[in-house]
């Protein structure tokens, strides 16, 4: 078959997906044809002419197909018959083909590296890093957290939770709270202050606010 | 009580000038220290008092040279830092994470040295070195959801299905 040719040095499975996906594509690809050509004709942007088929067998298109020089714009042709005339064009086609390809696996390559080390947020391996630490140190790590970050570590996995649910910990935890209310209270201001109308600086939006609830 | 006579030998030894002293990290390469930057080290202050001489290097087997480094350069910065306060008064207060500006840049390193410096820091006793690298971490937790947290230190989720239900339903009135 003529795209086995075509294909060259590109590998047996390539050719092979290329070869299988030939008569199914044909169809559609002589549709694309005949729509790439009325948007030139119509001249249309693009965008319209830019809609490349299923990853399948892209192609560089020639100059010669009125596209007016624009080789990047990767466009899906059926070949139809094998003339003998096509070969110095098919022989081109095949080392665009060829880079093209290699650029798109490069991309995925790339594309896979990237989303490690997104997924990975900076860290250099994808190890566990506090199953390094020992559990005294990861309880006196909790004793900085207040109640609701405790909370969160308690759903993140069995080790975790059972340190955060150590009952010296709560217990420590509650002991500070008494001691810090206790301290705090008497210091705070008196209600009579904090009522106190002089007080209060009203800002544009609190007046607005103020003003809507009188009205309605 | 030998511990309350203590403090005041120690006063008299660092009043002697200042010798180098070598540790001789796990990967067995030697770094001078003066000695009172060495002694904010409690394991190693101890040691010294124990021995007399030490003209051989001092062995710290469980401390890579580079994490070392990075704890000798936090003892240099705070060698003149006075004694902290009896720790009764100091659990009795609210907690805070507030970190001084220095100590904050000296943690900006990546997860596996910050823990590292932790270990460190534990293994040779420098209490406020152990609060701050506390500190660090608390503050990487806070205000995160579990998955975040989960996210950040690569924690595996072992809970089966039927357990997160469960404890969705324990932490319910928390969450309202």
């Amino acid at each position: 078959m003529m795209r086995d040719t075509d294909v060259g040095g590109l590998g047996p499975m390539i050719s092979r997906t290329l070869s299988g996906d030939t008569t199914a594509n044909e169809e559609q690809g002589k549709k694309h044809e005949q729509r790439s050509a009325m948007c030139i004709a119509d001249g249309l942007g693009d965008e319209e002419r830019n809609i490349t088929p299923a990853w399948g067998s892209p192609r560089v298109e020639g100059g010669g197909t009125g596209e007016g020089g624009s080789d990047d714009v990767l466009t899906f042709q059926a070949r139809e018959g094998g003339g003998g005339a096509q070969r110095g064009e098919a022989d081109q086609d095949t080392s665009i083909k060829r880079e093209a390809i290699r650029e798109a696996i490069n991309g995925e390559a790339i594309n896979r590296e990237l989303a490690l080390v997104i997924h990975g947020r900076g860290s250099t391996t994808n190890v566990d890093t506090l199953s390094s630490i020992p559990d005294e140190i990861i309880l006196s790590i909790l004793t900085y957290l207040d109640i609701s970050d405790i909370f969160s570590l308690i759903k993140t996995s069995h080790r975790l939770r059972t340190i955060s649910l150590d009952p010296l910990l709560h217990h420590q935890r509650l002991l500070r709270a008494k001691n810090f209310l206790s301290h705090a209270l008497p210091q705070r201001p008196p209600l009579e202050a904090l009522r106190s109308p002089r007080r209060i600086w009203l800002s544009r939006r609190d007046f607005i606010t103020r003003e809507l609830r009188k009205t309605y | 009580m030998s511990n309350t006579q203590a403090p005041a030998t120690v006063k008299k030894l660092t009043l002697v000038p200042t010798r180098l002293l070598t540790l001789l990290s796990s990967d067995s390469i030697e770094k001078k220290v003066a000695r009172d930057v060495a002694e904010r080290s409690i394991l190693i202050k101890n040691m010294l008092e124990d021995c007399a001489e030490f003209d051989q290097a001092i062995p710290i087997p469980n401390v890579t040279s580079s994490v070392l480094t990075k704890v000798i350069e936090w003892c240099e910065h705070h060698k003149n830092d006075p004694a902290p306060a009896a720790d009764e008064k100091v659990d009795s207060r609210k907690k805070s994470t507030d970190i001084d500006e220095w100590d904050q840049k000296f943690m900006q390193v990546d997860q596996e040295m910050l823990f590292e410096i932790i270990l460190a820091a534990n293994y040779l006793d420098i209490k406020p070195l152990l609060d701050v690298g506390c500190k660090t971490v608390a503050n990487m937790i806070k205000g995160k959801s579990p998955e975040e947290i989960r996210e950040t230190f690569n924690i595996q989720n072992d809970f089966t299905p039927e357990e997160e239900d469960q404890i969705r339903r324990e932490n319910q009135w928390a969450e309202e």
